[in-house]
């Protein structure tokens, strides 16, 4: 796995002032805590970011996943597939299967409160 | 004997394997140990010569398969100091204490009893005593464990109200050895004193009678045996007295349409075929693991502990005692900066095995406020260029996330 693109990603935290919604999420079996901030208007979302503590893979696929959201509309963003999340960040973990959760803790938090 | 650990590794060829271009460095035996070829040897030569279901045919093969199996029990009884009737064979070390749990804990526990437990304890001697607690409506205390990953032996004193008391030996995620000598004489009468030794009998000398407990149960596939045996060690008149936990073939005596008699134990907690393949390889594992000599293993551990703890690079947060006669060969740290399933990942394309996460003790990781580590444990196939190893791995993981 190279992690260097990763690590940059993952130093993209930041927490929104003026979100109408965040969401937070954790895995308890590694701890890993995220929170995903949303600014809707008109149903779009204007501005998306997230700040949490954690591994690497979710904090990097946390980034990705804000990033691809922003200036979308909340029915396009929960139509997005746990295929397509995993395709955004374009790393393979594949030989990695335990590291699942932590690619997918993001989406989740997403999906379930959207 | 000397301890020539070349000599060892030449018995267990999965260390041979290069895992991502690199040699592999197992640091991983808290989690399960690697097999020796002698102990392969020893099932695949059970199923080419004997193998048949036991205490059941008459014929030849079933007879030699009841032969080899109870001499096996007799192997792993003498091993802690036991008598083999003592011995029950269960799937693993969870099942040994979920048996106590359903036998002795639902048979004995009554409203307002008190269980007691330690902050450190793996989830397997956690959750069915917190089910006990919860069913019996009893009261589930817990021996608090410090900042430097030792019990509070002022809270010892829980234990003389307490109708069970739970501990494990070593602690798993700590590398601590608890202080089970000590304990033991603070149960009161007609309370139990019951020692999770998983991580104890595969690595250091255990006397049963010498540590004074009343159960112990530990797993074949931590000591060189195979996945799927589990010992539950337990006083001969306390499994006498306790209710069978599976019901079936093989632990009775008599079977009528509306009744049955049970068996004596240990066959009273045996129902069903048992994995016997398995046992014998446990008992195998035991000859090698003798053959060596446990002090021997338990010295060469400490020593590659001891010699982990001075070598360890900067900015790596060691957990558990300081003092290395208190702990065993398990060694769990965080990198600041780095989340250990990342050092983990890293450490992989290394080619060198470690845990990481919480290590199946969640409430001793909230306990010491960490959200997880990285442990690397250590057996008697290790070696001191593989803790080089692992911290030159370390610095790797430290330099790619420049911290």
């Amino acid at each position: 796995m190279d992690f260097e693109p990763l690590i940059e990603l993952s130093k993209k935290k930041r927490k929104m002032q003026d979100s109408t919604h965040s969401f937070k999420g954790s895995n308890s079996s590694c701890g890993d805590e995220v929170t995903i901030f949303l600014r809707v208007k008109n149903d779009r979302i204007e501005d998306a970011s997230f700040d949490g503590r954690g591994c690497i893979i979710s904090m990097a696929s946390a980034a990705l996943l804000t990033e691809h959201i922003k200036g979308k509309t909340l029915e396009e963003v929960k139509k997005l597939t746990k295929e397509a999340h995993l395709e955004l960040l374009g790393f393979d973990l594949s030989r990695n299967p335990s590291r699942l959760k932590c690619a997918l803790l993001s989406f989740i938090i997403l999906k379930e409160n959207l | 004997m000397m301890f020539d650990v070349e000599k060892i590794r030449k018995d267990f060829p999965i260390l041979d394997l290069r895992v991502n271009g690199k040699p592999l460095v197992y640091l991983d035996s808290a989690a399960t140990s690697q097999k020796p070829l002698q102990v392969l040897d020893a099932v695949r030569n059970y199923y080419l010569t004997s193998n048949s279901n036991v205490h059941r045919g008459v014929h030849y093969l079933s007879e030699q398969a009841t032969i080899v199996f109870e001499k096996a029990r007799k192997t792993i009884a003498s091993f802690i100091n036991a008598n083999p009737e003592e011995i029950v064979f269960t799937k693993n070390s969870t099942e040994a204490l979920n048996l106590l749990m359903y036998s002795y804990g639902m048979s004995k526990i009554k409203e307002g009893d008190r269980i007691v437990l330690s902050e450190m304890e793996h989830h397997s001697n956690i959750v069915p005593w917190q089910q006990l607690a919860i069913r019996k409506k009893a009261e589930l205390s817990y021996i608090p464990v410090n900042k430097e990953g030792i019990l509070e032996e002022n809270a010892f004193s829980l234990m003389e109200k307490a109708s069970i008391t739970s501990i494990m030996h070593i602690s798993n995620a700590l590398g601590t050895i608890n202080p089970i000598g000590k304990m033991a004489p603070l149960a009161k009468e007609n309370s139990v004193f019951i020692v999770d030794a998983s991580q104890s009998v595969p690595h250091m000398p255990i006397d049963v009678k010498k540590l004074g407990c009343d159960f112990l149960v530990f797993t074949g596939h931590k000591m060189l045996g195979p996945m799927g045996i589990g010992i539950l060690y337990g006083k001969k008149e306390l499994l006498e007295e306790m209710p069978p936990f599976l019901f079936g073939g093989e632990m009775i005596t008599e079977v009528h349409k509306y009744s049955s008699k049970w068996s004596t134990p240990p066959q009273k907690f045996e129902a069903g075929t048992p994995d016997v393949g398995a046992v014998i390889g446990l008992a195998k594992a035991i000859d090698y693991l003798s053959s060596i000599g446990m002090e021997n293993i338990h010295s060469h551990e400490k020593e590659l502990v001891s010699y982990a703890l001075e070598t360890a690079p900067e900015n790596v947060e060691i957990y558990g005692p300081k003092d290395s006669s208190k702990r065993a060969g398990i060694l769990s740290f965080n990198v600041k900066g780095i989340h250990s399933h990342d050092l983990s990942t890293i450490l992989d394309s290394e080619g060198i095995a470690i845990r990481a996460g919480n290590h199946c003790a969640q409430p001793l990781h909230e306990k010491l406020g960490l959200p997880g580590s990285a442990r690397a444990s250590f057996y008697l196939y290790n070696t001191k260029e593989e803790v080089d190893a692992l911290w030159k791995g370390v610095e790797k993981a430290k330099k790619l996330f420049g911290v």
